[in-house]
């Protein structure tokens, strides 16, 4: 077998590796991102090569050059194989991560509670003193999981490709939740820790724990395994006292432990008044709830929101669109950058300009022929019009579930005390914007990191029953099963929040 | 009477669908397409004919429009909405034979996957161009779509997918409906199906969009 040296940039690290061994593997470590899961269709994991040759396809060339990049000097790396000693560089990246640094403490309680928030793309570990409520560390990392596809049901897909993928799926994340736990060994405070609570979503809660994620690959979506899971932190080799480690149950099949966190967080069911919970992603989940009673729903808004089926969308990352002002059009991006493509809360705010100017109209369509089909929001940034179609199906699903959820319940939008918005891409996104669009409405808040902030809640024995509580209170809404989806669907998928039918 | 039927086809065109509605901007506060097809019925004009000049052809320009990539989903969906809304109208006079249908058409999602927008478009699509349509819903299994055909057993098969993980089902309920019933025609489409596995399958034919299925309907119907 042949050893080829690969030298990565700027890190500087050296690995040695068999000729025939795929870029991604290398690369996937030091930050390199793979929306498309690795099929060569998105162009993200471009890669420079400094010195030495890699093996590559027709395909990937092109799409390179369509990138404006030579193939000469780049690869795409989950399409590229070592063949020598290779010098690359991979594109430095922040991945702004959204912890959570609130304080609460329930008195009673001695040593240390970490709290993990496990999500589709970041993970975020927090060690907590249970007495005094105080966070001692946060850190936070990348899912490693992102190699397979950037949103759920990529991964979904990947797991069912075989047992070992799914395997690989558990074992990489586990790891790296071992790693980011050792980090905080830096307080000295690890000894006292006598327990982990983790908190994510109903795919990442399967993978985690090793249940067949085949169930929530299909209809009926009924998964035998909702139930929280409790592990030995020595049992998954973490460097912890041995203490129990346990992933909180899911709501349903498609509303996860983190938004169980997120309505503890906010506190929604011990509410006088109605208050909602949106979460934008792939699967959108949205709650109402106030102390009469909860209600959930999860709407399939499609991964555009992650950048994923936009010609030029990426993750919030270094060099991703994040704003773009109504007026001028200029644009903000992550870390300040040069502008290299466009994450969710930028595709928000592009098509919100867009409509403010006149570009387009209310169906998301170009008011004017345009070079290409593409309107340039940076030289190198432009958005087509099937991205905005893209971002019309992404709001018609969360809007519809909103409305319908409301309908359900009786309840008007303006009976709500307020709507929140959680997560990364509620932090980012201008809520005004979002609202004149119609992808959002009522009184809207950001309410930051709820999931971390309830799984550090969670860590008390006294508020771990209520989850048992939230739990019992809460019913799923089927949007599926609701006849009214249809019009209420096609009435979203236009621009500026108007009743269409 | 040609300039209505003419009038008709541009409401299902843009997507107008009666007074109320505020789309498209431009014609706020007109008749759309149900009023005028009522208006059409009253003045006398054969049902058969506000469906083929009117309604049709709108939709059959839409069709062509959302092909070429003119327009989008929104809009036909809206199209759709005003087709299905004057062919309300009409439907007492299908019944009574006087509005001949090219055919019929069993369409559904298969099992294991609910989602309906697509399917939905296609069923309108198809229904706009003359056909009708029996709508088995989402989630549909083989045996409901075997017991459909024994009932329709002239109709054409469409089967829909969202996922890759539900496309698999097609394959199963091809395959029990050509062994039930070889003469059967049958369609599969949805966002990760390729004509490559429509071959692997033995489906008939894998279209890209409604308006292609439409067209293929025409030529084997004919």
């Amino acid at each position: 077998m042949k050893l080829c040296r690969v030298h990565i940039e700027p890190a500087g690290a050296e690995t040695l590796v068999a000729a025939g061994t795929s870029l991604a593997d290398i690369v996937a470590s030091h930050g390199v991102d793979f929306p498309c899961g690795g099929q060569g269709r998105c162009g993200n994991c471009c890669v420079e090569i400094l010195s030495g040759r890699v093996a590559t396809d027709a395909g990937s060339q092109q799409l390179l050059v369509r990138k404006g990049l030579s193939p000469a000097k780049w690869a795409l790396a989950c399409r590229a194989q070592v063949v020598e000693d290779l010098t690359l560089r991979v594109p430095e990246r922040e991945h702004p991560i959204l912890t959570d640094a609130s304080t609460f403490a329930d008195g009673e309680e001695s040593g240390c509670g970490v709290a993990i928030d496990l999500g589709s793309t970041t993970l975020v570990v927090q060690l907590v003193d249970l007495h005094t409520g105080r966070v001692l560390a946060t850190a936070s990392a990348l899912n490693p999981q992102s190699r397979h596809g950037a949103d759920i049901m990529s991964r979904i897909a990947f797991a069912l490709c075989d047992r070992a993928s799914a395997e690989l799926l558990q074992r990489s994340v586990r790891q790296e939740l071992g790693r980011l736990v050792e980090e905080l060994a830096a307080t000295g405070r690890l000894d006292e820790v006598r327990k982990v609570v983790i908190v994510g979503n109903s795919v990442m809660h399967h993978l985690f724990c090793g249940f067949d994620v085949a169930p929530l690959a299909a209809a009926p979506f009924q998964s035998p395994h909702n139930e929280a899971c409790t592990f030995s932190s020595v049992a998954l080799g973490w460097a912890l006292p041995d203490c129990p480690v346990t992933f909180l149950p899911n709501l349903s099949h498609f509303v996860g432990s983190d938004i169980l966190a997120g309505i503890e967080a906010l506190r929604l069911h011990r509410s006088d008044k109605w208050q909602a919970l949106i979460d934008l992603g792939t699967n959108g989940e949205i709650v109402i709830g106030s102390r009469r009673g909860i209600v959930c729903t999860s709407t399939a808004a499609g991964p555009a929101f992650e950048g994923v089926n936009i010609s030029q969308g990426m993750r919030a990352t270094t060099g991703a669109i994040s704003g773009v002002d109504a007026e001028t059009g200029a644009v903000r991006t992550v870390g300040g950058a040069a502008a290299t493509g466009l994450c969710g809360s930028g595709l928000v705010d592009a098509v919100f300009y867009l409509l403010r100017q006149g570009r387009i109209d209310l169906t998301g369509t170009f008011t004017e022929a345009l070079p290409g089909g593409r309107f340039p929001l940076t030289p190198a940034v432009a958005l087509t019009q099937q991205d905005i179609q893209e971002y019309l199906l992404a709001q018609a699903a969360i809007a519809t579930g909103f409305e319908l959820l409301l309908h359900e319940m009786g309840l008007e939008a303006s009976d709500l005390g307020r709507v929140y918005v959680a997560g990364g891409l509620g932090e980012a996104v201008d809520l005004a914007h979002a609202s004149a669009l119609g992808l959002l409405r009522g009184n809207l808040s950001r309410a930051g990191n709820t999931a971390l902030r309830g799984a550090k809640r969670f860590l008390y024995d006294r508020l771990a029953d209520e989850a048992e509580e939230i739990a019992r209170l809460t019913s799923h809404f089927a949007l599926e099963s609701c006849p009214e989806f249809q019009d209420a669907y096609i009435a979203h998928l236009f621009l500026g929040g108007e009743d269409i039918l | 009477m040609e300039e209505l039927l003419d009038k008709i086809a541009h409401c299902v065109e843009v997507g107008k669908i009666n007074l109320k509605t505020p789309f498209p901007p431009a014609m706020k506060g007109q008749p759309g397409a149900e009023e005028l097809t009522l208006q059409a019925l009253k003045e006398g004009i054969a049902p058969a004919e506000i469906l083929t000049q009117g309604l049709i052809k709108g939709m059959e320009k839409i069709g062509v429009k959302f092909k070429n990539n003119q327009v989008f989903v929104p809009q036909v969906l809206m199209s759709a909405k005003a087709m299905g809304t004057a062919i309300k109208h009409l439907k007492p006079y299908f019944s009574d034979g006087s509005v001949a249908m090219k055919g019929q058409f069993i369409i559904g999602t298969v099992e294991g996957d609910l989602h309906d927008i697509g399917k939905n478009l296609v069923a309108m699509m198809v229904e706009g161009n003359g056909y009708e349509v029996i709508d088995l819903g989402v989630d549909v299994n083989t045996e409901k779509f075997l017991e459909a055909i024994k009932q329709h057993p002239d109709a054409y098969v469409g089967m829909s997918a969202l996922l890759t993980t539900t496309m698999t089902n097609m394959e199963q309920i091809n395959s029990a409906i050509k062994a039930a019933y070889p003469g059967v025609v049958t369609f599969i489409g949805g966002a990760p199906v390729t004509a490559e596995f429509a071959q692997k399958i033995g489906a008939d034919y894998y279209t890209d969009g409604p308006q292609e299925l439409v067209e293929i309907l025409n030529r084997i119907s004919a």
